[in-house]
């Protein structure tokens, strides 16, 4: 090989590379997919999606004063409907099977980036309730969003998903489209079937969705989880008002516990949820499993835990208007009606005759 | 810290670089030897400093036998107490290297690359006693146990040969031949990391966890899957290592010459992880007498080599009876030599291959039962969900999404991309020539590539930065 050649090869290689991934690493900083530096831009189409990367954006940059957090039973929540009732802007930070942990994560954030935030709406909802306190979804180092660090940046300039992002933006914005707004973003109405009644066999007869073949372990996990994730950042922030609801699962739910034999154990785990949250003095809490209109309605489901927009949209509004509320003086009757109701239901109803 | 990582290859490796050539400019070598000491220890200790405990005792320790060692070879009668030495300072390393291996204690970390440090440690001290090292200073001594290309997987070093390199005057001054075939064979060995073995791993380990109820097919991919993984993880390793250090102007050996075309199992030794192989033949398998005692003791010498290979790769029953297959394959070809030679090259290929993967898949079982699993699996009827979700675990370059843009094509080499990639893989194992072997023009075309590659490389470290297999020995 000719020295001249290498020297050249060499300084093509060093140049070409640092110049075209600083021509990317721009392309990020201005476009900004995940919203880290700047608000984003009203002429551009953003890509709502990828909501664990795209939250701490929303979080740090969006104007608002009321958070709804929290897994699928949160993301379908309208925020306009807080606009309309309390006059509050509200943000979604919500995310799919979003454990305990990590919306409190979140919802820490945003605190620090917005401490006057006046109202938070969260789930606690049994699927994730008895899990570990603990439990991360994700890697530390995914969570190169949720802080100031411009040194852990690089793994938002320099990565290949971000400029997939970039583009897709730049294509939808020609195309006209335009970014999805608050009641629109983490919304996955459309993307599911209701009522399906192969489903509700199948939910009627299978296993719960929820594992407390540990007993002990699933009310304990359940005490630290309420206290760890929800009360504790509830308490740093006692002017903030915490609205926290238990949403209403199909009666299906309730069946596969009793075939699993840990129906008991579900009453005992929403016990426990309960009486660690309701001395809180400045968190509210709801509960719909006791309103049978909701769950005893097939229609409204696409499995026996998801159910569709409506049902978020009438929970919300009647909790903005303190209806279902869980207090010390009702919590042990509402457990003793709703345990009675969903043992005493009979399941074969349900299904059709010909079956 | 790893190589494929945003830290080594935008910050440390670089400033390592500058920093080595401008303290070059001071002609003096032991400033630029400290230098690359500490970024050495730097690069070692990254995850913590507690790290550097055991390598900075071990080498001090060592240095000091190799000093006892030298004092003695200027005595007249020194040479029984220079035996007494080497061999007290090989106990010391054998000793700590099977604690930290085999005894299973929960607050203490192993080492990373302990297996290479002591070794290489034994290697000097064994070619000390030999007489065949110079008088090195402790700066070369840290440098030759803890370079940093090459201090977690290899290649195990010649002593002469990185001495050498490291005697040689113009050694801290910039040369574009060794930095281009350096950021060459840099980025060649990254791709096959991160795009291949990483990749291909992500189906595998999950076709794994279906152990017991694998098919043919299935059973088929994983087993051929994981011999791509475990080469492209390896020898891209092996590729970055020798790349970086060339970059520095200093060799290191090559480790990997195309294994899996290797006609015999003796064969595929002088071409897999080549730095070992030469290891145990000198300091394990001559001393016990080599093949010069008759056939019966070299068939036990070549075992005992081969068990010792396998316990040194992992502890438990899988590494022991992969070491024990390699070690009678090579005495079974030994006694067969002229039979085997009648046989066409072809078939001696394919059946060398075979047994490889067959060694595979105990390296890679947790345990014998699993093993016994995967290759029974051959034998029985596929599960069609594990198969097809193996298949498309893979991403072909993130070229997902233009791929579903083409249709029902694109949709096939999606629903297939790990098998995309396996095929891609072994072809390239079994046709193109070794990277070493070919002369590279470094011209307009070629640094096109390497930029592509870089930048693919650097773009995609995000959902990267795992570890290499050869890490955990």
């Amino acid at each position: 090989m000719k020295k001249s050649n290498t020297k050249v090869y060499f300084k093509t290689v060093i140049i070409t590379t640092i110049s075209l991934l600083l021509l990317l690493a721009m392309m990020v900083i201005i476009i900004d997919p995940m919203m880290h530096y700047h608000k984003p831009f009203s002429r551009l189409c953003y890509v709502m999606k990828d909501e664990f990367f795209l939250n701490p954006g929303i979080a740090s940059k969006y104007d608002y004063d009321a958070i709804i957090v929290g897994d699928s039973s949160c993301q379908n929540f309208l925020t306009s409907i807080i606009k309309d009732e309390r006059g509050l802007e509200a943000v979604k930070l919500t995310n799919t099977g979003a454990p305990f942990s990590e919306s409190d994560e979140i919802l820490r954030y945003a605190f620090k980036c917005n401490p006057d935030i006046k109202l938070v709406v969260r789930a606690v909802d049994s699927l994730m309730l008895s899990k570990d306190p603990d439990i991360k979804r994700y890697p530390k180092k995914d969570y190169y969003l949720y802080d100031d660090n411009v040194f852990n940046d690089v793994r938002y300039i320099f990565n290949i998903e971000m400029y997939k992002k970039c583009f897709t933006i730049l294509n939808d914005t020609r195309l006209g489209k335009k970014t999805w707004n608050m009641d629109m973003y983490s919304n996955w109405e459309d993307f599911r079937d209701f009522g399906g009644y192969e489903m509700l066999l199948a939910s009627l007869e299978g296993e719960p969705t929820v594992d407390y073949t540990d007993e002990a372990l699933s009310i304990a996990n359940a005490k630290e989880n309420v206290l760890k994730n929800i009360v504790k950042t509830a308490r740093e922030h006692q002017d903030t008002e915490f609205i926290v609801f238990m949403p209403p699962y199909h009666l299906a739910y309730y069946k596969s516990l009793l075939n699993a034999s840990t129906f008991d154990t579900e009453f005992k785990v929403q016990k426990v949820a309960i009486e660690t949250l309701i001395d809180e003095p400045n968190i509210k809490l709801y509960s719909f499993c006791d309103d049978y209109e909701i769950t005893t309605d097939w229609s409204y489901y696409c499995d026996m835990v998801h159910s569709k927009q409506d049902v978020n949209s009438r929970i919300l509004e009647m909790m903005l208007n303190d209806q279902h509320r869980i207090t010390k003086d009702n919590y042990l009757d509402y457990l003793t009606e709703i345990k009675s109701f969903y043992s005493d239901f009979d399941y074969s109803t349900l299904i059709k005759e010909e079956d | 810290m790893v190589f494929n990582s945003y830290i080594f290859i935008l910050c440390f490796l670089p400033i390592s670089l500058i920093g080595y050539y401008a303290l070059g400019n001071t002609k003096k070598p032991p400033v630029y030897d400290w230098w690359l000491v500490l970024v050495s220890l730097f690069f070692y200790a990254f995850i913590s400093p507690k790290m550097l405990i055991y390598p900075l005792v071990s080498c001090f320790i060592n240095y000091f036998f190799v000093k006892l060692l030298f004092k003695k070879k200027y005595q007249k009668n020194g040479i029984s107490i220079s035996k007494g030495v080497l061999a007290f300072g090989i106990l010391v390393n054998v000793l700590s290297l099977s604690f930290y291996k085999y005894v299973e204690v929960k607050s203490i970390i192993v080492p990373l690359g302990i297996s290479f440090i002591s070794f290489a440690q034994i290697a000097y001290l064994v070619d000390t006693y030999k007489g065949l090292t110079y008088y090195d200073s402790i700066a070369e001594y840290l440098l030759y146990v803890m370079w940093f290309p090459k201090v977690m997987q290899g290649p195990l070093l010649k002593h002469d040969l990185f001495i050498e390199s490291l005697h040689n005057e113009n050694r801290a001054t910039m040369n574009y031949d060794n930095l281009s075939e350096g950021i060459f064979f840099f980025s060649v060995g990254l791709f096959k990391k991160m795009f291949i073995a990483d990749n291909i791993a992500i189906a595998v380990n999950y076709c794994y966890e279906f152990s017991d109820i694998l098919g043919f097919k299935t059973a088929l991919f994983v087993i051929l899957g994981y011999t791509l993984q475990i080469y492209m993880d390896f020898s891209g390793y092996s590729d970055m290592a020798f790349g970086i250090s060339k970059m520095f102007n200093i060799a290191i050996p090559v480790n990997f010459n195309s294994p899996y075309k290797a006609v015999s199992i003796t064969d595929f030794w002088k071409r897999w992880h080549i730095s070992l192989t030469d290891f145990l033949r000198d300091y394990i398998y001559y001393p016990l007498g080599g093949s010069r005692k008759g056939k019966l003791r070299t068939a036990l010498n070549i075992i005992i080599v081969f068990v010792i290979s396998g316990l040194w790769h992992g502890k438990g029953l899988t590494f022991l009876v992969w070491g024990l297959l390699h070690g009678f394959c090579q005495v079974l070809e030994r006694s067969l030599k002229k039979v085997l030679e009648k046989v066409p090259k072809l078939i001696r290929i394919l059946f060398t291959f075979v047994i490889v993967n067959i060694g595979w898949v105990l390296f890679r079982a947790k345990d014998l039962s699993q093993f016994l699993s995967i290759i029974t699996s051959l034998f029985k009827r596929d599960n069609y969900i594990v198969l097809s979700e193996g298949l498309k675990k893979c991403d072909l370059l993130h070229m997902d999404a233009l791929l579903n843009r083409l249709g029902s094509f694109g949709q096939l080499l999606n629903d297939n991309s790990s098998l995309v990639i396996l095929i891609a893989g072994l072809l390239t194992c079994f046709f193109c020539p070794n990277l070493y072997e070919k002369k590279h023009k470094y011209n307009v075309a070629l640094s096109l590539v390497t930029v592509v590659l870089l930048l693919l490389e650097i773009l995609s470290l995000n959902g990267a930065m795992t570890t290499f297999i050869y890490f955990n020995f």
